[in-house]
């Protein structure tokens, strides 16, 4: 709907152009894709590499992945006369799954943008029981918990520092504080990242999103932190400050 | 809708124009399909396979097939002789007991909410890809109706009222197995469970006592319960995310669930969550059933966790067997889980034995 919208929308500008000036060349449309994909410091990750204990994070252990989730919201492309529009309000990225890997089909004007998108909902987006299909995806962050939706469930194991294996759950959510009290509250700790002049064309009609798994542990010691981290304040915190880098658009 | 109207409109001049010397010819009427008000509002509306929607003639047949013994080899055994309305469509035997009295190796599942499976993988391994592929295994499967599906369609087609009812629900008296099975799903879809004293307290209707607010408060908490990672929650009413995990029972497997199927060892001891509505009457537990009661399950995961390789991360403290509830924690965890059953569910008249 939103699409045909936008279509119709862009539809009567170009004829609006045409009509208006003659000298004018028209804009074209394009048709473009965003893909989402991840990769540890390079080595791209898919769910056919997962549960391989082979990656070896900054502070030394060898962890693998046995579920990979993420929520990017908020998708949005600036024109450079400053119009934006909003691609995706959400997309829900299960790499088990294989969900959320592609957004198809979008079509803006041929030309340079800045595009943005978000990790996790903003508090304004983040509203209990507001998705269906994240509430049907078990995605959410109970109220004692603050409510609202997981940013991202990364799971798998890693061997401790006395050669054990462990299983870790690195589950980012916006930082609550007071958890299993009434007096909970949370604050928002998504992550807006950023790429200006963005070409979109004929020759290039692929945008891609980029999560580079290294960075959300760097630096990180899963010794000390494995489990449990939804309702710890310090490790979002900590979480925040690391995924700052771990998104690039290209 | 209107071009479905148009098709089925183009259906009824075709026939009636071939069949312009027979009585009548059926056309079945559409059955909108009642979600729960909570299941409404929190999840998407279930999705019905293209190629066979619910209607009344077609649910009403596949009640009647669910519960008739003639599917079975013998004419002995119907789904329903495992699947019982009374223990939450699920069989209170560890094991059930086929029609040559060979006991199978898993325990029955509860066939409640599975309209809502929009992962659509079922049976304790995901096996099968729909509820229509499902359903053809028990009939011919060899420990159970120990049947061929020539057979059981010959039998239903000898019967005086089924080549009517096929006709009626589904425009042809030709009976297949392809048919029965269409319409056992229908009648499977339409079982819904939505009123638990659980269900009543988010509607307002009911509140919960002080043990079982605190039972959900462990179930929700990470660092003792934990458990709406998979069994949902009250966003999640279905309480189960359908989805696989290794919940820590063994240290080796003798069946190996999801690996039994997809062969990749990382799907070893995998099984489905199973939904933790109606427990009241689905003992005894797990896939296969080793735990007759509901505090052998809480044990279970307070200090009976075992390591193996695929055991999910969420599992915790597995050295020492759990997080060790207290004993009061126990009592709660219990009590919030048995508030989850529908006692509505077993007297429905719509789920009755119609036959
Ligand atoms: C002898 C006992 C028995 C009979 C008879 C039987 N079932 Fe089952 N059913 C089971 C068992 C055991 C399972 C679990 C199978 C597994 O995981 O391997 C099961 C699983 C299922 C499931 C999967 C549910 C889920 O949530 O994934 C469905 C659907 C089902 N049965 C429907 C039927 C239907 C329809 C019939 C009649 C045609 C039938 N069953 C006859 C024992 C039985
Ligand atoms: C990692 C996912 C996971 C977590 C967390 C989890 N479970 Fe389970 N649960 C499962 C799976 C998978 C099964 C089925 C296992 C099997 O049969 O092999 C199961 C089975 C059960 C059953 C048996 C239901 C039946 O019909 O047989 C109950 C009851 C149960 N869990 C309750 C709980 C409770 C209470 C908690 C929290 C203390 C919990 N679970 C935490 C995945 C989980």
């Amino acid at each position: 709907m939103k699409k045909i919208a936008l279509i119709l929308f862009a539809a009567i500008a170009v004829i609006a152009c045409d009509k208006n000036d003659d000298n004018e060349t028209v804009v074209e449309n394009v048709n473009f894709d965003i893909n989402f994909s991840q990769n540890f410091n390079g080595t791209s990750i898919t769910n056919a590499n997962f549960n391989n204990v082979d990656y070896t994070v900054a502070n030394g252990e060898m962890i693998s992945f046995s579920r990979m989730r993420y929520l990017i919201t908020d998708i949005t492309f600036t024109n450079q006369a400053g119009v934006s529009t909003v691609v995706d309000e959400y997309n829900f990225v299960d790499v088990g799954e294989e969900i959320g890997a592609t957004i198809e089909n979008i079509s803006l004007p041929v030309g340079a943008y800045t595009v943005s998108a978000r990790f996790g909902f903003t508090e304004a987006d983040n509203t209990t029981n507001a998705y269906p299909d994240l509430n049907n995806a078990s995605w959410n962050v109970p109220e004692p918990m603050g409510g609202g939706y997981h940013y991202m469930q990364l799971e798998g194991q890693y061997i401790n520092d006395i050669g054990a294996t462990v299983g870790y759950a690195y589950h980012t959510i916006s930082a609550a504080q007071d958890v299993m009290t009434p007096e909970v509250t949370r604050e928002d700790t998504s992550i807006l990242f950023t790429a200006s002049n963005i070409v979109i064309s004929n020759d290039n009609n692929i945008i891609n999103v980029k999560m580079n798994i290294a960075e959300w542990f760097n630096p990180w010691n899963l010794n000390e932190r494995d489990n449990g981290l939804m309702g710890n304040y310090d490790a979002q915190i900590d979480m925040n400050i690391n995924g700052q880098t771990a998104f690039t658009i290209e | 809708m209107f071009k479905k109207g148009i098709l089925i409109i183009l259906i009824f001049t075709f026939f009636s124009s071939c069949n312009d010397d027979e009585q009548e010819s059926y056309i079945p009427t559409p059955l909108a399909f009642e979600a729960p008000v909570l299941f409404q509002q929190l999840l998407p509306n279930p999705s019905f396979p293209a190629d066979n929607p619910q209607t009344v003639e077609g649910v009403s047949l596949g009640r009647k097939l669910f519960f008739d013994k003639n599917l079975s080899a013998d004419n002995t055994l119907a789904c329903a002789g495992c699947h019982a309305p009374n223990q939450g469509f699920s069989d209170q035997r560890q094991f059930s007991i086929g029609i040559d009295g060979i006991a199978g190796f898993r325990n029955s599942m509860p066939l409640v909410n599975l309209a809502f499976n929009t992962r659509n993988k079922f049976n304790w391994d995901g096996s099968a890809s729909s509820l229509e592929e499902q359903i053809l295994e028990p009939v011919i499967n060899e420990i159970e109706m120990h049947n061929t599906w020539p057979n059981a369609v010959a039998t239903l087609q000898a019967q005086s009222d089924y080549p009517l009812l096929f006709e009626q629900a589904f425009g042809t008296a030709t009976i297949s197995k392809e048919l029965a099975t269409k319409a056992i799903a229908q009648f499977i879809r339409t079982i819904v469970s939505g009123n638990s004293k659980f269900d009543k307290h988010l509607r307002g209707e009911a509140s919960l006592t002080p043990s079982e607010a605190n039972g959900f408060a462990i179930f929700l908490d990470e660092d003792r319960g934990d458990c709406f990672h998979c069994h949902g929650s009250d966003s999640n009413p279905i309480w189960s995310d359908n989805d696989f995990h290794n919940n820590g029972l063994d240290e080796e497997f003798t069946d190996r669930g999801l690996g039994l199927i997809t062969g990749d060892p990382a799907h070893f001891g995998l099984f489905k969550s199973p939904s933790l509505r109606n427990l009241a009457y689905t003992a005894p537990y797990m896939h296969d059933g080793r735990f007759e009661t509901l505090d052998d399950v809480i044990n279970h995961y307070s200090e009976g966790l075992v390591f193996s390789e695929t055991i999910d991360p969420l599992m915790k403290s597995i050295a020492q067997g759990g997080v060790q509830l207290t004993e009061a924690d126990k009592a709660d965890l219990k009590a919030f889980l048995l508030s989850l059953s529908d006692p509505s569910l077993a007297n429905n008249p719509n789920y009755q034995n119609p036959n």
